[in-house]
C-alpha cells in the first residue's frame, strides 16, 4: 500500500492552510482598504 | 519504554491532532481557541523534551537544538501576537503557528515510511517496496 502520499499531504497541510489564509486576509485588506477610501485618501495627502 | 521518549510522542501526537483541529474550526470561535491552547501546551512539552533528548542524550543535537528552539520561540510569539494588551497580530499569529504546526507534522510524516510499517499488497518478491 502506497502510504507515502498520504504523509506527505498530511505534512503539508499547514503550509498549504498557511497559504490560504494568508491570501484570505490580504483580500480582507483589500476589500476593507476600497471601502473606506484609504488608499485614495492617502494618496491625496501625499499631493498636498 | 523509554518515558521522555514517550511523552514527547504522546506531545507531538495529541499537538498534531490539536493543530488539525484549530486549523479547521472557525478562525476565533470556542473550538479554535480550545484546541490551539492544547496545541499550546502539546507544542512546548513536545519541543522541551526534543531539546532535553537532543541535548543529553545526544540525538541529532546539530539539528534538533534549534529545530526545538524555534519551535517554541513560533508557538510562545505565535499565541502573544493576539493576546492583548495591543491590537491582535492575525498575520503574524497565523504564519508563526503554521510554520510550528509545520515543523511538528513534518518531522512526523516525512520521510517516515520505515517508521510507519506497511506492507505492499502486490506480493511479487521482486518489488522494492515489499517488506519481509
Amino acid at each position: 500500500m502506497q502510504i507515502r502520499p498520504l504523509l506527505t499531504t498530511l505534512a503539508v497541510t499547514p503550509l498549504v492552510a498557511m497559504l490560504f489564509w494568508l491570501v484570505k486576509l490580504r483580500r480582507r485588506k483589500g476589500a476593507r482598504q476600497m471601502s473606506t477610501g484609504a488608499p485614495r485618501q492617502a494618496a491625496l495627502d501625499a499631493v498636498r | 519504554m523509554d518515558l521522555i521518549l514517550t511523552a514527547h510522542i504522546f506531545g507531538g501526537t495529541l499537538a498534531i491532532a490539536a493543530g488539525f483541529v484549530a486549523i479547521a474550526a472557525p478562525k476565533g470561535a470556542s473550538w479554535h481557541r480550545k484546541s490551539g491552547m492544547v496545541f499550546f501546551y502539546a507544542m512546548l512539552l513536545m519541543a522541551t523534551l526534543a531539546v532535553f533528548m537532543a541535548g543529553f542524550r545526544g540525538v541529532a543535537p546539530g539539528g534538533n537544538i534549534p529545530m526545538g528552539l524555534l519551535t517554541m520561540y513560533l508557538v510562545v510569539t505565535g499565541v502573544q501576537a493576539v493576546r492583548p494588551p495591543g491590537p491582535p497580530r492575525v498575520k503574524r499569529h497565523l504564519v508563526r503557528l503554521c510554520l510550528a504546526l509545520f515543523i511538528a507534522s513534518g518531522s512526523a510524516f516525512l520521510d517516515r515510511q520505515t517508521k510507519f510499517r506497511v506492507s505492499c499488497v502486490c506480493r511479487s518478491a521482486r518489488c522494492s517496496r515489499h517488506s519481509p
